[in-house]
């Protein structure tokens, strides 16, 4: 998946496991960038009695490089403050909530924005609610209105959220992790079975997520708007992490942390940490700063994953097997951005610092006709120029991994039929659902509604 | 290895022969900015002489091979098992 429970200490620490981060030219308000980062995977809307939230000893990070060289220049962090207003109950809510402020909100979470600049920190909103999850229709009733009571207003243009939503990533975890099979393919895969529709692994979890809408102005370095897609100004590189405190001890009533906040989960680009990083070195990808990510880069110039391909598939990726070179086109992707050139009147290069960061051409406006597989299928404000809410990065990458980028940086290379075609067959699904507005990601499934997965599964071979 | 500040009380009264003055107990002023009182220790690797203190949300790492001895010692690493 993008990178849910992608490393071993991540996948041991929910709330701080970095899942997606989202950055997008916003639709509805097209001067402004949205970054959504999202935590705590795989949510089963039933999980009561003690439902899903934010860490209060976790702080998350949203860090943006405006200037290319692959160091934070703006930061935007937030902390998390729980509270129990009826510490003689064992209920999350005990009636109905209908407000934030509701009395029978037995668990509100209040959280703090601050905006770092250098030496300058600025506290954007402080004591900001977060909406309860979404239990039922009897303890959250309205609950979009409810949740969409939680947007804030922060002043200067923006706004934020942070609280749970339904999870907008789609993709086959249970064939692509079974061996890397994609099922509308597997009738071609090493170990065979009938070809058959996709099934998205992660319909109907929620996942909770932190979003911000900035103004453009506000992310430049020069505070100008830029208008030309290739002015090196024009684009910023992202990424979300979460951090713990160094030190942590567990006495009789309680836990507690002492000492500064260090990285423990990092995300950018998707699937960079779980699909190019090996297992054995993942904790330290997640915990190093993406400045210094040249250490990774032969992960990428020879992607484990594009050497399998060929084997899992006889005969369909003849032309990868033979491919011996670095390959420059995921080196740009992933580590740099594409420099101007490759493809005609776009760029998204950060200069030559390999660092893995989301990287958003700001200058190019938001598509009217959006191509879910974005600039692969000649739509320049979708993925890998930042990522939208519903862009389909696995079939991009899965695509550029089996070749089909390789022209990109060598027209010589001529990539197998399959490279195009490639998909684990969620993309047809329509199962996910978004918003037109911020925060874009849909309402959470409530507890009461969802529907758990089916003890006996797919017959077998579908 | 992390050790709890309270570990350390059992060195506290100055009693050991490297150390050249007697240890004041904190004052109530010093005690009063520590904010909630907790401080974490940590000996990452005892040959290096290096005592890594956590505080609040700063860290503090000291250099000096007699408090890591002490610390180790005080945590029973000498000890004959």
């Amino acid at each position: 998946m993008s990178s849910h429970r992608e490393a071993p200490e991540s996948s041991k620490d929910p709330v701080a496991d970095n899942t997606d981060v989202y950055v997008f030219v916003s639709p509805d308000r097209p001067d402004t960038v949205t970054i959504i980062t999202n935590y705590i995977p795989f949510q089963n809307p039933a999980g009561g009695p003690t439902f899903y939230e934010f860490g209060d000893d976790v702080q998350y990070r949203i860090n943006i490089d405006n200037n290319g060289d692959g160091v934070t220049d703006i930061v935007y962090e937030f902390s998390f403050e729980t509270t129990v207003p009826n510490s003689e109950s064992f209920l999350y809510n005990t009636g109905p909530i209908e407000s934030l402020d509701s009395p029978n909100f037995n668990r509100p979470q209040r959280y703090t924005v601050t905006e770092v600049r250098g030496d300058s920190r600025t506290t954007l909103g402080e004591d900001l609610l977060s909406p309860p999850c979404n239990v039922g229709f009897r303890s959250t009733p309205n609950y979009p209105d409810l949740a969409n009571s939680a947007i804030h207003d922060l002043g200067d243009g923006m706004v934020v959220f942070a609280g749970q939503r339904l999870d907008g990533f789609f993709i086959d975890l249970g064939s692509i992790f079974d061996l890397a099979a994609l099922r509308p393919f597997q009738n071609l895969h090493l170990i065979s079975s009938a070809a058959a529709a996709g099934v998205n692994a992660l319909r109907g979890f929620n996942v909770h997520s932190i979003a911000i809408q900035i103004p453009i102005s506000k992310l430049t370095a020069d505070g100008s708007v830029p208008t030309d897609p290739l002015a090196a100004n024009s684009v910023i590189g992202v990424y979300a992490a979460a951090d713990r405190q160094k030190g942590r001890f567990q006495d009789e009533t309680q836990s507690y942390g002492e000492g500064p906040f260090t990285q423990v989960s990092r995300l950018a680009m998707p699937l960079f940490n779980e699909v190019l990083v090996p297992i054995a070195r993942k904790d330290e990808w997640n915990r190093s700063d993406p400045e210094n990510d040249s250490e990774f880069a032969p992960l990428v110039a020879r992607p484990e994953l594009a050497n399998l391909l060929p084997v899992l598939y006889p005969d369909v990726f003849p032309n990868l097997a033979a491919f011996t070179g670095d390959r420059a086109d995921l080196l740009a992707i992933f580590l740099t951005g594409i420099p101007e050139g490759i493809v005609p009147g776009f760029q998204n290069t950060t200069g030559s610092t390999q660092a893995d960061l989301m990287r958003l051409n700001m200058a190019i406006p938001p598509s009217e006709d959006p191509n879910v597989n974005g600039l692969i299928a000649g739509d320049a404000a979708g993925f890998p120029n930042g990522r939208r809410v519903f862009d389909d990065i696995a079939t991009v990458e899965l695509r550029a991994l089996a070749g089909l980028t390789i022209p990109l940086v060598d027209p010589t290379y001529v990539p197998d039929e399959a490279a195009g075609l490639i998909t684990d067959g969620t993309q047809e699904l329509d199962d996910v659902s978004y918003l037109s507005v911020f925060p874009y990601l849909d309402h959470p499934v409530s507890g009461y509604d969802s529907v758990p997965p089916s003890r006996s599964g797919l017959p077998q071979g579908k | 290895m992390a050790v709890p500040i309270t570990a350390l009380s059992v060195i506290s009264g100055g009693s050991s022969a490297s150390s050249p003055a007697p240890i004041k107990k904190l004052t109530e002023a010093e005690i009063k900015r520590s904010g909630t009182g907790r401080v974490m220790l940590c000996v990452h690797d005892a040959s290096r002489g290096e005592i890594s203190i956590l505080q609040g949300t700063r860290e503090v790492i000291v250099k000096d091979h007699q408090l890591v001895a002490q610390v180790m010692r005080a945590a029973g690493v000498s000890r004959e098992s």
